[in-house]
């Protein structure tokens, strides 16, 4: 199996990867929040197009500004502030196009609304935490995708059932994952979390 | 002194502890053990992330796209758009004639102009931080607001600490700043005015 050796490294470091021509950092980074980008312009109400092109116009302004980012630290944060600012871009644009007044004033209503600062964190929480379960391997992504991150959540019989493990070994395999976990978390600089 | 294990502050924290486990847990942290303190916040974020994540991925096609573009040239800088300087017209913080009718009023009042735009700023003091709210205007038409999307970086680190975009009334506001000094980016459609180096100092 191929590995990327860029899964894990913190943000700072991250970037001097990709500032010196490494292709899979980049991979690494974007992915790591790619959903943090493209859940902001749903949340502002705005259409999966419109998301879609949203996360492009984000994705080449951290490429053209990784350079000159201050605090590497907190890229989040700035990939948050820049992406809500494409949203804000991206409705002006569409008013400017639109000649029917009522959708117009609807999608302004969404884009004021908008995700507050505490979504805003929770959104960067759950794009990196879903880029740790990546890193997770087996079977600590199978059990935590199925325990979490599937709907309707399955009980533990059928999480059993499904793994191919005893129902009573889920609890302890459950906390040695969310621990595997957060020492993922803390590889890639985010001890805090 | 021996810390609990990950599985018992686990359960400490989902509350699956019998109530003895649960008091030799308390009576660990009334030790003040800070390590354990710090790894239950963690866990608890942890869990709050995953349990209520409603986040959304991108079509694998979307993200496909949005690699390839490393493949094109690492741009050195952006494309150069017009940039404006705002001038300072009015800072009622200098101005000891307009602090003495106000009397005591904690709210200090900055006007700048750039060209036709005028931007109304007010700070108040926030429990040693600061509230800052602003209108854009166009200065040939007071009844005119103009839309921007409004940055605020961080002076001295270069750090962007928030952006949002103006109401209908061309209004905008940050909560909570720190002192220190920012620059403020106002984005409008075909150019970028720029207040540089707007002071918040704690009023003493």
């Amino acid at each position: 199996m191929v590995t990327n050796p860029f899964t894990s490294l913190p943000d700072p470091e991250l970037i001097e990867a990709c500032l010196n021509g490494k292709n899979q950092a980049w991979e690494v980074l974007l992915t790591r929040y790619q959903r943090l980008v493209y859940s902001i312009p749903l949340r502002y109400g705005l259409t999966e197009h419109d998301a879609n092109d949203v996360f492009q116009n984000v994705s080449l302004l951290l490429l053209e500004n990784l350079h000159s980012l201050r605090n590497r630290q907190r890229l989040g944060a700035w990939l948050a502030i820049t992406t809500r600012r494409e949203c804000w871009r991206m409705n002006r644009h569409q008013r400017q196009l639109t000649l029917a007044q009522e959708t117009a004033s609807v999608n302004e209503q969404a884009i004021q609304k908008g995700p507050s600062e505490e979504n805003l964190l929770d959104l960067e929480r759950q794009s990196i935490i879903q880029a740790a379960l990546r890193l997770l391997g087996s079977p600590c992504q199978q059990l935590l995708t199925l325990l979490f991150y599937t709907e309707p959540r399955p009980a533990y019989t059928e999480v059993a059932r499904k793994l191919s493990i005893p129902e009573g070994s889920i609890g302890p395999n459950r906390a040695r994952c969310l621990e595997k976990m957060l020492k993922i978390l803390e590889e890639m600089g985010f001890s805090e979390m | 002194m021996a810390h609990p294990s990950f599985d018992t502050l686990l359960g400490f924290v989902e509350e699956t502890l019998s109530p003895e486990a649960r008091r030799e847990v308390e009576n660990h942290l009334s030790l003040s053990c800070n390590d354990c303190e710090r790894l239950i916040a963690r866990i608890q974020k942890l869990l709050h992330s995953v349990q209520g994540d409603e986040s959304a991925a991108p079509q694998a096609e979307v993200l496909e796209k949005a690699l390839g573009l490393y493949r094109r040239h690492l741009k050195e800088s952006k494309p150069a758009g017009i940039q404006i300087i705002a001038n300072l017209l009015f800072d009622s913080r200098l101005d000891m004639s307009a602090s003495m009718v106000r009397g005591s009023a904690q709210t200090r009042r900055v006007l700048y102009s750039a060209q036709q735009i005028d931007i109304d700023l007010q700070i108040t003091p926030a429990k040693g931080l600061h509230n800052l709210i602003g209108q854009v205007l166009d200065s040939t038409r007071p009844d005119k607001f103009i839309p921007a999307f409004v940055s605020i970086k961080n002076n001295e680190t270069g750090m962007l600490v928030d952006g949002k975009g103006t109401d209908d009334l061309g209004q905008f506001g940050f909560q909570n700043i720190q002192s220190g000094r920012y620059d403020l980016v106002l984005e409008f459609d075909t150019q970028e005015v720029e207040i540089r180096s707007l002071e918040l100092i704690k009023e003493i």
